[in-house]
């Protein structure tokens, strides 16, 4: 058996200093989250004042579904190409179109690889993430005719269908 | 002059720290076993390097309780050192790899009861709608069994009464749940709220 030198104080010390760091974290993290829980966001409404207009929508009427696309996101981007798919054959799909989202500069040339009749559309203002407090990519917007919003769905969901998979 | 020592023998609390840490390792090639199987029930590209990298995640993460663990005891008056107490929690987490085995399908018990034993993650496999549920949802039986456990060789690897145990134990525990509750919210803002 070899004799073992009693805990260092400094490990000790290190320990609780540790510790208290972790606490002091739990805290912060605990007042930036009722700090956020409090704040009043808006309910997503499609207004095209709001947004810049990057290439032209070609519809009119209908439903419209726009996903927030950021353009170093390739998983938002390919549930784009996926939804865009799984409408195609549709009598009368809606017309799907992107928003760019956390681009601090006005994209020079951006190819999505889908037909966007909704439009593509930059978020120049922050509206998705300052006004309506969206932070996830690939958010689905389901938007009626009129701009209201009739759902927002996760990447891997048809809008309006319960399938998990576009 | 010639001096000679010799090694003393090893006491049987010795015995015990050897038992404890050989049992560990058993424990761990339990999580290697049921991490590979749940990824390869879930069709996985490479089951092995994900039950590898989950190994290492929760190798990871009983390190970091076995130091919190050794902080705070320290903090009501026993010395616990970091090497005693991270085996004792790899050994506890022994009955999450059932819980974990429940939630994957793996072990054919009725919906109800794979509720009750690993949470409700057990029945809802999708992603959890907000931070609450994601950060309980895997809370159970085996949950509450482990804590237990983990609270009683903690209590004896500390000298301490069982109450205080499963008072730091709990105390701990609640602490990681809320950080990934608030976490969960956090990055999720209001996406997905209609």
């Amino acid at each position: 058996m070899i004799a073992r030198i009693p805990s260092a104080p400094r490990a000790e010390r290190a320990a609780s200093l540790g510790l208290a760091l972790a606490v002091a974290a739990l805290v912060a993290l605990g007042i930036a989250w009722w700090r956020d829980g409090a704040r009043t966001y808006r309910r997503p409404a499609w207004e095209t004042s709001k947004f810049v207009p990057l290439a032209p929508a070609t519809a009119a009427g209908g439903e419209r579904w726009l996903v927030a696309v950021n353009l170093r996101c390739p998983h938002c981007q390919e549930h784009l190409r996926a939804l865009a798919r799984r409408i195609s054959p549709r009598a009368r799909p809606p017309a799907l179109g992107v928003i760019i989202v956390d681009q601090p500069t006005r994209p020079a040339r951006f190819d999505l690889g889908v037909s966007l009749a909704a439009g593509a559309w930059w978020d120049s203002a922050q509206v998705w993430r300052d006004t309506w407090g969206r932070r996830v990519y690939g958010e689905t917007f389901r938007f009626d005719a009129r701009g209201r919003l009739l759902s927002a769905t996760p990447v891997g969901t048809v809008p309006d269908s319960s399938a998990r998979r576009p | 002059m010639t001096t000679s020592s010799i090694a003393p023998a090893a006491t049987a609390a010795d015995v015990r720290e050897a038992r404890m840490r050989v049992t560990a390792l058993l424990v761990a090639t339990m999580w290697l076993e049921v991490l590979e199987a749940s990824a390869r029930a879930g069709h996985t590209a490479a089951p092995w390097l994900v039950a590898a990298v989950g190994l290492a995640a929760q190798l990871a993460f009983t390190a970091g309780e076995a130091a919190a663990g050794a902080a705070a005891w320290g903090l009501i008056g026993h010395r616990v050192r970091w090497s005693v107490l991270a085996p004792r929690l790899l050994v506890a987490s022994a009955v999450e790899t059932l819980a974990v085995s429940v939630a994957a399908g793996r072990a054919h018990v009725p919906r109800g009861w794979a509720l009750a034993l690993a949470g409700p993650r057990a029945v809802e496999p999708a992603t959890p709608p907000h931070g609450l549920a994601a950060a309980f949802a895997a809370v159970g039986l085996l949950t509450l069994v482990r804590m237990l456990l983990s609270a009683w060789l903690q209590a004896r690897a500390a000298r301490a009464q069982f109450g205080c145990a499963i008072a730091l134990v709990f105390a701990l525990w609640l602490g990681s749940r809320l950080a990934v509750w608030w976490t969960f919210d956090l990055l999720q803002g209001r996406s997905f709220q209609p």
